[in-house]
């Protein structure tokens, strides 16, 4: 009996048992959803967007679901989130659940900043689509997003987003998370995309309390709600305070090919082959690093595609023109060739690598994630690249001038650092308070060493060693790793501390 | 460019091309995506997934009865959608619906018995006939040694009529057990008192479609939109403008989107709707001819409530008199008012007194047995129903009597077993179930499909209660729940999806559930393994009738023959899933009950039946009963030590009980903050220092829980509110039960909160 039970439970009833229901031909999706539909495809200047009903979104978060489930994606996966809005208002007692997806954007960030052209805002519909095959999986769309909506698949090695369903669209049918809303709170319609962008202008403007500034990207969705939602409402858990990925690979290639740079332009003033050869190392070391963080690094040849809009293409592009000749010249040397025209070379591969840095801080600014912007990055790439500069003359050369430029370098970057600690700690955007928050909690550890490293490398050891008459190589080198690791922890801490803007409650987890 | 499906697509989608040609616009990523139209009414479905088939299966999270469409490949479940055609749903699902294939796959499933080691003390596989053997052994030896008390069962809402009544008939005609209850004590034990003494039967009333037709509708300790969303989508297609009241403590969703939003003070409901009978009266506001032809206590239920004048209820519920009055009026007003509870009122101290009040105001102002009308409970697990009329707990079989000798005659002659197998005396109440197990009187416990340790109230004691055990045995999806991880044996079951069966649902609605995916490893579905316990007990010569769900079905038919939920008029699986399921009674065409609504003549049954529409109750003489008592202070009221309410409930939508399932989909989890999260009032948050995103303990007289503050004015001031979901909740509840149901109390017991303002996450 036992056999027989165990045999009958692996066993399904028979298809043809439920036969009947071949015929039972339910009526279509199609019909009752023309409401939630616009009548006509979008004129020119306009474009099809999302529009939530806010008083109709009450929270049941079927979207969220039905767009996993009606689009088959991964596991973990899907392109609808919902938040929770509270009201800590004695007198305004109020929750409200958000529901979010892609605003296809009429500007649309992770387009601008795609290096392959994987982004394709559709001209006539206006719908951002993401092009799979052609994705990299470099992951940069995910940080030049501010809403956080592509998310990257460690299993395919790309990033996917929300499409609205344009494959549901072309048949008349409504998008999975329009369709499976019991309440009807979420439509398509058309939007002037003159409109959004004058209603972007204001440079306050967001989607909603706690939302980024609508400027950034010029989200094309629109959420009505009887009442305006009160600015006062606050997201029931703030994510903003998770740790952001460590891209490590991101790490160690900012920091090598800032170092290795300023150890070319030490190379040019101190001609001393063995900076070279640490340009040549810490450049050729970034470049490959780099490669590590590709999801799909055999298609990075393409990196040069986007370098009409995307700062990342043009990093590479210059960080292409700035290490092939570095490694050249440093090749060169070791072999003891002299190269025709090695001082131009020279010059042209840091003048790639400046440009480079120059591009590298551009990557992190046009994020505009609140601890990236302006010199944040900028000048903190550039610190790093004079520092480098600075430990590779004291390597090649330990005497008082190499120190002063130690001095200035690391006295330099611990104002800078101080500097923007100092306004995050005033600032009213919360997300750099709550950076502030997680670098003095969790990340307390390597915050503190990251110091701790700076100061010994940079300042104790060279400052103890100079009277002493001069350094051993152990002692220099020492002082040179210290300074490396400190920059790593800088960087690593720049990645994990970097409160990126989200939209209220929105809960994709990152993978990294 | 090679992209196939955009060769057809009309020209909206424009293609560019020039040195776009380095793009790739099809591959194999971008075809993992592509859709394609599907057969059986679907719309566009994924390509990779689109069904060669597909199957009708009532879900099995809630009493909602939702039907799903499951999309089948290859006779295999791989997606599914909500079902258009089913009249609950009409194309809609909750995100639970969505992702209820997903809990099947868990790494966690139970694929073989596991016993444990009485050396290492650990959790060892077995095999079935070693679990069998065991299972009858200690049983055995235990009811030889202590007699029939000595062993009881847990049992279950969320396994189907079928085995639910097995495992019911198994336990009590078989095996020779006494005491069984289910976790439907938990939820809808305080519905099934209140109904039974007021209409003479277990019975709520109405049909979904009274959502659409009601110009007043009052939600009731009901979140309906997160814990019923398709029950709210009913509501959103009201064609009445109905005007939609909320009675809760707490701004919940439901609160925010109905019209108005009484917020009276926890637990004071009782006298609230004392207060509004007394102003219907005061003001001659009552249907004097319903009352008069189909009632019967008006007079004594009228003299009770005439010292909770509004004035006097006012400060006790924490609301104007002129709010209650208002109240009145508007319920006057309505020409079809519904009173829709849940478990705001069923978990209460005197919960059924309160439904009873409730009911009450539906009778006296006739909002009885018409459209739009009733006094409704909303039914909380997928078979809560099923459950009151087929486990044989409180009931016997059917929705019969253990205490009358007739109804045990006509059990035992449908069963074809001898009637003096069947007991005499009547089930213990879970929570007396589990005071035994402490005291090391019951020594023997079979859980089903039930997370004890984690749901029962107040179960920071249940550890040293279950240790007293000679031999608990859990019956589950998953033997990892917090109770099988306590077990001494556990038998690997198949869940739903893998089993087929009947669900009844919140409005009588009973549906087919239909195995669609194969059970992992040795999981045999709950049937089965009954099947197999009966065989090896011995007492399969009384269960040979029991060979497949169907055939118990017909034996259930024939059960409720002549009872009020008659249902001798199906014809079997197919005419259920023909009709989209069919609300009880259907007696077969000819017999008599007790109640004349619109008995099918045609194949197709209405599928939209209330009851009561000729004023005829089940009770002896056919009238309904008000039925009142003494209010009275729940057991733990707030003190200078322990000075906050502790309100439990549904987190989100996206969460179910104690999370087995839900917690097993990384969508759903998705769905709510990963950390547990206490919502305080302002003015109980600022004296602390209490600030949103701080850490925060909550402690009551039986332990503590640690949680993210969420300062909203959404809880009421001086209560906190937690959901049910995390283990840690229930530690803080007070074991405090309703004296006539035996119902828990979930939503009132005594806290004090401590902020941690410096603690990292």
């Amino acid at each position: 009996m036992l056999d027989e039970l165990l045999d009958e439970q692996r066993r399904l009833p028979a298809v043809e048992r439920f036969s009947a229901w071949h015929d039972r031909t339910a009526p279509g999706p199609g019909a009752r959803y023309s409401a939630l539909l616009p009548a006509s495809v979008p004129a020119p200047g306009q474009q099809y967007a999302f529009e939530v009903n806010l008083d109709a979104c009450t929270g049941c978060k079927a979207c969220v679901a039905a767009c996993h489930a009606l689009n088959g994606l991964e596991e973990h996966e899907t392109w609808r989130s919902a938040g929770l809005l509270v009201s800590e208002n004695r007198r305004h007692s109020h929750r409200q659940t958000v529901t979010t997806a892609c605003h296809h954007c009429v500007d649309p960030g992770c387009a601008n900043g795609c290096p392959v052209l994987a982004y394709e805002k559709d001209e006539n519909t206006g719908i951002v689509r993401h092009l799979d095959d052609q994705c990299i999986g470099c992951n940069y769309c995910t940080m030049t997003c501010s809403y956080g909506v592509p998310q990257y698949l460690p299993s395919r090695g790309i990033v996917r987003k929300c499409d609205m369903c344009r494959q549901r669209l072309d048949e008349g049918e409504a998008p999975a998370c329009v369709q499976a809303c019991p309440s009807g709170a979420i439509r398509i319609v058309l939007v002037e995309k003159a409109d959004a962008l004058a209603a972007a202008r204001n440079a306050d403007v967001s989607l909603l309390p706690g939302a980024p500034p609508s400027r950034i990207t010029v989200p094309s969705t629109r959420y009505v709600s009887r009442e305006p939602v009160a600015p006062t409402l606050i997201p029931e858990q703030d994510r903003s305070t998770e740790l952001q990925p460590a891209h490590w690979p991101l790490v160690l290639m900012l920091v090598f090919s800032q170092a290795g740079a300023g150890a070319l332009a030490t190379y040019l003033i101190l001609p001393d082959s063995r900076a070279l050869y640490a340009a040549a190392a810490l450049a050729g070391a970034g470049n490959a690093a780099a490669i590590l963080h590709l999801g799909r690094p055999l298609k990075a040849w393409r990196a040069w595609m986007g370098w009409r809009k995307s700062w990342l293409s043009r990093e590479i592009i210059t960080f292409g023109l700035h290490v092939p000749p570095l490694l050249i010249l440093a090749a060169a040397a070791w072999l003891g060739m002299k190269l025709p025209l090695a001082g131009a070379i020279a010059s042209l591969s840091l003048a790639a690598g400046i440009a480079g840095i120059f591009c590298s801080g551009m990557v992190y600014h046009v994020t505009q994630r609140p601890s990236w912007v302006g010199g944040r990055s900028l000048l903190r790439f550039a610190l790093t690249a004079l520092l480098g500069g600075a430990a590779a003359a004291w390597c090649v050369r330990p005497e008082t001038p190499a120190l002063i430029a130690l001095v200035i370098a690391v006295t330099a970057k611990l104002a800078a650092e101080s500097h923007w600690h100092r306004l995050a700690v005033v600032s009213e955007n919360p997300l750099l308070a709550n950076g502030v928050m997680v670098l003095n909690s969790t990340l307390g550890i390597p915050y503190r060493l990251r110091f701790l490293f700076l100061l010994t490398g940079g300042l104790f050891l060279p400052a103890f060693s100079l009277p002493a008459g001069g350094s051993s190589a152990a002692f220099t080198l020492t002082a040179a790793a210290l300074l490396l690791a400190g920059e790593i922890l800088e960087r690593l801490l720049f990645f994990r501390a970097a409160m990126p803007w989200h939209m209220p409650g929105w809960t994709a987890r990152h993978h990294s | 460019m090679a992209h196939a499906w955009l060769d057809g697509a009309p020209p909206l989608m424009s293609a560019r091309t020039s040195f776009l040609q380095f793009r790739e616009f099809d591959g194999p990523l971008t075809r993992d995506l592509v859709q394609s139209p599907g057969q059986f009414g679907l719309g566009n479905v994924p390509d990779r997934l689109n069904p060669d088939s597909v199957r009708s299966s009532v879900c099995g999270f809630c009493s909602t009865g939702c039907g799903l469409k499951i999309h089948l490949r290859d006779n295999a479940a791989v997606n599914l959608s909500a079902d258009p055609a089913y009249p609950v749903n009409q194309g809609m699902a909750c995100p639970k619906g969505w992702e209820a294939l997903t809990p099947l796959s868990a790494p966690d499933r139970a694929t073989v018995p596991l016993l444990r080691d009485p050396v290492s003390g650990r959790l060892e596989p077995c095999d079935w006939d070693t679990a069998l053997q065991t299972f009858v052994l200690k049983i055995r030896a235990i009811m030889d040694r202590y007699g029939p008390d000595s062993v009881a069962w847990i049992g279950t809402g969320q396994m189907p009529n079928e085995e639910l009544a097995f495992l019911g008939a198994l336990a009590k005609f078989g095996l020779g057990f006494i005491h069984g209850d289910g976790n439907t004590r938990q939820c809808m034990a305080t519905a099934v008192a209140a109904y039974k003494e007021c209409f003479g039967f277990d019975a709520p009333p109405y049909t979904y479609e009274d959502f659409e037709e009601s110009d007043v509708i009052l939600l009731i300790g009901s979140n309906l939109c997160i814990a019923h969303p398709i029950l709210w989508q009913r509501v959103l297609r009201n064609r009445q403008n109905a005007k939609i009241i909320v009675i809760d403590p707490r701004r919940t969703e439901t609160a925010v989107a109905a019209h108005e939003h009484l917020a009276l003070k926890p637990k004071s409901d009782l006298i609230f709707f004392y207060a509004v009978a007394n102003d219907l009266i005061a003001n001659g506001w009552v249907d004097q001819r319903y009352i008069d032809a189909h009632t019967k206590g008006y007079r004594e239920f009228a003299a009770h409530v005439a010292e909770w004048t509004p004035e006097r209820a006012a400060t006790i519920c924490g609301l104007e008199a002129s709010v209650i009055r208002g109240l009145a009026r508007t319920i006057h007003e309505g020409k079809a008012v519904s009173f829709w509870w849940t478990m705001g009122i069923n978990q209460g101290h005197e919960s059924t007194r309160t439904a009873q009040a409730i009911i009450a105001l539906a009778l006296m102002t006739g909002n009885m047995g018409r459209p739009g009308t009733g006094a409704n409970s909303i039914t909380g697990q997928c078979n809560a129903m099923g459950s009151r009329l087929f486990s044989n707990t409180t009931n016997l079989l059917g929705g019969h009597d253990f205490t009358n000798e007739a109804h045990r005659k006509k059990v035992a002659r449908v069963l074809g077993i001898d009637w003096k197998r069947i007991p005499l005396r009547n089930s213990l109440p879970y929570h007396q179930i589990m005071e035994r197990v402490a005291a090391g009187e019951i020594k023997g416990l079979w859980i089903v499909a039930t997370n004890t340790a984690h749901s029962w109230i107040g179960n920071g004691t249940i550890p040293d209660a279950l240790a007293k055990l000679d031999f608990l045995v859990v019956q589950d999806m998953y033997h990892t729940t917090e109770t099988a991880r306590k077990s001494h044996l556990v038998l690997p079951a198949a869940g739903w999806g893998e089993k087929d069966g009947t669900f009844i649902n919140s409005e009588r609605r009973i549906g087919v559930t239909r195995a669609v995916s194969r059970a992992p490893g040795e999981a045999l579905s709950d049937f089965r393994i009954l099947r197999l316990i009966a065989h090896y007990a011995g007492c399969h010569h009384l269960f040979g009738r029991w060979t497949s769900p169907e055939a118990v079905f017909g034996m259930l038919q024939e059960l409720t023959c002549g009872q009020p939920c008659d249902i001798t008029g199906i014809d079997g699986y197919d005419m259920l899933e023909e009709n989209g399921g069919i609300q009880w009674p259907l007696p077969s065409p000819g017999m008599e009950i007790a109640t004349s609504s619109d008995v099918m003549s045609t194949p197709r049954v209405s599928n939209h039946r209330r009851l009561f529409e000729d004023g005829q109750f089940f009770t002896a003489d056919g009238r309904a009963r008000f039925v009142c008592d003494e209010p009275r202070e729940p057991a733990e009221p707030v003190d200078e030590s322990h000075p906050v309410v502790l309100l439990t409930g549904r987190g989100t939508s996206a969460q179910w009980h104690t999370e087995t399932r839900t917690g097993k989909s990384a969508i759903l989890q998705r769905m709510h903050p990963s950390e547990l999260i206490v919502e305080v009032h302002p003015d109980d948050a600022e004296p602390l220092g209490l600030t949103t995103g701080m850490w925060v303990t909550v402690s009551s007289r039986r332990g503590s829980v640690r949680a993210r503050a969420l300062v909203t004015s959404a809880v009421p001031e001086g209560a906190v509110f937690l959901p049910m979901h995390h283990p840690a909740v229930n530690v803080l509840t007070f074991p405090s039960f309703d004296p006539h149901s035996h119902q828990p109390s979930y939503k009132h017991c005594a806290v004090r909160l401590t902020a941690h303002p410096s603690a990292a996450p």
